[in-house]
């Protein structure tokens, strides 16, 4: 299944494999519950939700789908103790310094909204120049991350 | 460096084999030169092409505009959505089938460019709408039209990609000059000669030109071209028409100054195609 920007999916049937394309300076955070094999992925642009927005641009803010994703995992049973975040993306433009650039702000929210939440971010491959593709499949919680990094750009994470 | 001859010549050939665009189009554009256009004109010239006419009605009447009744003539159109609204949807409609040529040497995927210049003029429309209310159909047409070069760019691409990328990436420039120093050319030149074989206005042209260096527009046209510049960046932090040129393009500072565009607005902007994406479903089909 293909994640646009927008959308919390939270599931537990093993056979479910998530795609994102094209990760650019947003960061897609997935989390997964081992011992009940629940899992969550969204793809993030926003830093926190803005008033008067629409759901699309509400369940693309940090503040808003990072706990409604750990909601949906509890709603089936998951132990949030047991919950590992992963996080991919957060690239910046060429030039752009890391700080001012907007997958920091965004790299930034999540690590707080985590924290409010009592998580924490077990493995991330966060900024570079480069955009990624990442297949997250709920059989065995594998993040699968192809970072365009080279010339042609394809390799595995 | 200076320009192969050959590959100088190879590009102009593929320029001048693009289709020309059709004649209702031609008129249409021809009388967005015209000082004394009228939307009475335009309604003319547009209800004498069927095709572009059902076209026409079909975005007029999506989501996005909102409208309040159902659209059924030109004539209706252009009372309700006005003259310059109507241009930009003809010049988008026209060019749509030259965006969705092969754009394999860009790493891009079949449509990607096309989803990436709707996405881009709603934006600058969006921008516009918030800097200067009288650039909003402009905007909303250059946003779309402003990587028409890409189309022939990358054919050439598909040689010299290796060389490109490894040179933006080495010395920590943007993807157009490093275009440019390998190959003697880059997508904002070939795009220039696109639009004057179209004869397209002179702030489209200005904007295909310089929407990488908004800076170097002359002064009437500065704002325009910063506009697009900035709703082009913003697509691709998204992710939106990012193909193997990636994210090595420079967002100019100067022309969020001038635009006045802090994170904050940048946010709401991000927010506002969010939100808007379902809408424009029939700009994408």
């Amino acid at each position: 299944m293909h994640i646009m920007p927008g959308k919390v999916v939270v599931s537990q049937e093993p056979s479910d494999v998530f795609e994102v394309t094209g990760i650019a300076s947003g960061i897609v955070v997935v989390m997964y519950e081992e011992e009940k094999k629940i899992g969550g992925i969204a793809h993030l642009l926003l830093p926190s939700s803005l008033p008067g927005s629409g759901k699309r641009a509400s369940m693309s803010a940090v503040n808003t789908a990072l706990p409604c994703m750990l909601e949906e995992i509890k709603k089936l049973g998951g132990d949030p103790r047991l919950v590992k975040v992963k996080a991919v993306g957060g690239a910046r433009l060429q030039g752009a310094s890391p700080a001012a650039s907007m997958g920091e702000r965004i790299h930034e929210a999540i690590l707080k909204t985590l924290g409010d939440l009592g998580l924490t971010l077990h493995k991330r491959d966060i900024g570079e120049i480069c955009k990624r593709n990442v297949r997250f499949q709920l059989l065995d919680g594998s993040l699968q991350v192809q970072s365009f990094k080279k010339n042609r750009g394809r390799e595995s994470a | 460096v200076k320009l192969d001859l050959k590959s100088q010549e190879d590009f102009i050939r593929d320029i001048e084999e693009l289709p020309a665009l059709p004649t209702t189009v031609i008129k249409v554009v021809n009388l967005t030169q015209s000082e004394i256009s009228s939307a009475k004109d335009l309604a003319k010239i547009i209800a004498m092409d069927k095709a572009l006419t059902a076209s026409v009605l079909k975005l007029c009447n999506s989501p996005i505009y909102g409208l309040q009744r159902r659209v059924e003539s030109i004539q209706q159109a252009v009372a309700l959505m006005g003259l310059n609204t109507l241009l930009g949807l003809v010049m988008t409609i026209a060019t749509n089938k030259t965006f969705r040529k092969n754009t394999d040497g860009y790493l891009l995927e079949p449509g990607e460019l096309w989803r990436s210049a709707i996405t881009c003029g709603f934006l600058a429309q969006k921008i516009a709408e918030t800097v200067e209310p009288g650039l909003k159909d402009i905007a909303f047409t250059a946003g779309v039209i402003h990587d028409i070069g890409k189309i022939i760019c990358s054919k050439y691409l598909l040689q010299d990609f290796s060389k490109v990328i490894e040179m933006a990436r080495g010395e920590k420039i943007s993807f157009n000059l490093a275009e440019k120093r390998v190959m003697g050319f880059d997508h904002n030149e070939i795009g220039g000669y696109i639009s004057r074989k179209w004869n397209f206005p002179d702030h489209i042209n200005a904007c295909i030109l310089h929407h990488h260096a908004p800076a170097n527009a002359d002064a009437k046209n500065l704002k325009i071209a910063s506009i697009v510049h900035v709703a082009d960046m913003i697509c691709l932090s998204m992710g939106i028409g990012v193909g193997g040129d990636g994210l090595f393009y420079e967002m100019n500072e100067d022309a969020g100054k001038l635009l006045k565009i802090d994170s904050r607005k940048m946010d709401g902007l991000i927010g506002f195609l969010l939100d808007s994406m379902d809408k424009m479903e029939a700009f994408l089909e």
